[in-house]
């Protein structure tokens, strides 16, 4: 379950997940995002699912999965994939603690593999409206398009679509990626894209500066990630991966 | 017969990779992140070797495999974390899905990333009649 150990005044928040998935896309943008802005922790979910490991964040003992607060948004984040044993439980207990908050949107940040990404500039951003009131949201918005056909795996696949079933205005945002490696320069194409729903504007200039240190800091969790994704979809490679 | 031959094949490669990732993490070396992307005529490879300048790489395509080597000579957080006080060594030994043409290949370095085209080996050649 989901612990609040700081209690916050959120009234209809907005809530972004960035959850461990296509070249990290959502962990790296949201990492960024919560440390230029100073959002702060408050709180974590509980669970043994995890592999044992030990987070240690600026000489503490910090968590896996950990959620931050700031001026009405709230912000989840892991260090690991969400491991297909025990993914059903660990998305329910997110989704269940999204539901309690009754957000007024709830914003999925990810990547959508293309193996000729290394060509492509400004990447494209796909949109996943859960509900006619997200879909209106996505119709003003500019440098996004709707993703009309395609098939998405893993955990966001799950927490997407239960948000869908609760009636929540649920959105997921996918930009054009690497398909295993870290991607800061997706990452900071969604960042980009933020304000346009009324969230805070964040610089990313330095994000794609230290692009290659990125890369390099995050190697380890997109190993671990890829790995995961293998063993959730079953097949022998993910470079068979569905793609737009 | 050729079923011995085979085994025996595959045992020489395993003990060679094994000997090579030995060799390789007494270097000190990282095994880069690499993807395989096959086309009905292509096979893209690409390989993310960040920190790493062009002129440091070293690309060799054998008959079944690619290997790829590199060093970082960035000094950032990440590196001394992964390799400490000596320079960090990428390597890493790509096995391919099928057999190649020796040409045409062609490789970039962009941002970190190489990427290599391989050409797929045709199965049959027409020969005409005279």
């Amino acid at each position: 379950m989901i612990i609040e150990e700081v209690k916050t005044d959120s009234e209809r928040p907005i809530i972004l997940e960035g959850l461990p998935d296509t070249g990290l896309v959502g962990t790296i943008s949201l990492s960024h995002y919560l440390v230029k802005l100073g959002f702060k922790r408050t709180g974590y979910l509980q669970t043994d699912r995890f592999p044992p490991m030990l987070v240690i964040r600026d000489g503490k003992i910090g968590d896996i999965l950990e959620i931050y607060y700031k001026d009405n948004v709230y912000i989840i984040r892991s260090e690991l994939p969400i491991p297909q044993e025990g993914a059903q439980e660990m998305v329910e207990e997110i989704v269940n603690w999204v539901k309690g908050k009754n957000p007024r949107l709830f914003l999925s940040l990810g990547g959508i593999p293309n193996p000729y990404r290394i060509d492509i500039a400004d990447p494209k951003v796909y949109a996943v409206p859960t509900s006619e009131e997200a879909l209106a949201i996505v119709s003003k918005m500019k440098d996004v398009e709707i993703l009309s056909d395609g098939l998405l795996f893993g955990p966001k696949a799950l927490i997407l679509k239960k948000i869908e079933r609760l009636k929540i205005n649920g959105l997921g945002l996918f930009v054009q990626s690497y398909l295993n490696y870290p991607d800061p320069g997706s990452a900071a194409k969604v960042l980009t894209i933020l304000p346009q729903i009324g969230l805070e504007k964040v610089e990313v200039d330095s994000l794609i500066a230290s692009a290659e240190e990125v890369r390099m800091q995050y190697r380890e969790l997109m190993r671990r990630t890829d790995e995961e994704a293998r063993r959730m979809r079953q097949v022998p490679s993910m470079a068979e991966q569905s793609l737009v | 017969m050729e079923d011995v031959e085979r085994i025996i094949e595959g045992m020489r490669e395993m003990f060679e990779e094994d000997w090579r990732k030995r060799r390789m993490r007494r270097m000190g070396c990282v095994e880069p992140l690499y993807n395989i992307v096959e086309k009905e005529n292509e096979i893209r490879i690409s390989v993310d070797l960040p920190g790493v300048e062009k002129e440091d790489i070293k690309l060799t395509l054998y008959e079944d495999y690619l290997t790829v080597e590199g060093v970082c000579k960035k000094e950032t957080p990440s590196v001394r974390r992964l390799s400490g006080e000596r320079p960090l060594y990428y390597s890493v030994r790509i096995p391919l899905p099928t057999k190649v043409e020796e040409e045409p290949t062609r490789a970039k370095y962009s941002n970190g990333i190489l990427e290599v085209v391989l050409t797929k080996r045709k199965r049959g050649r027409r020969i005409p009649v005279e």
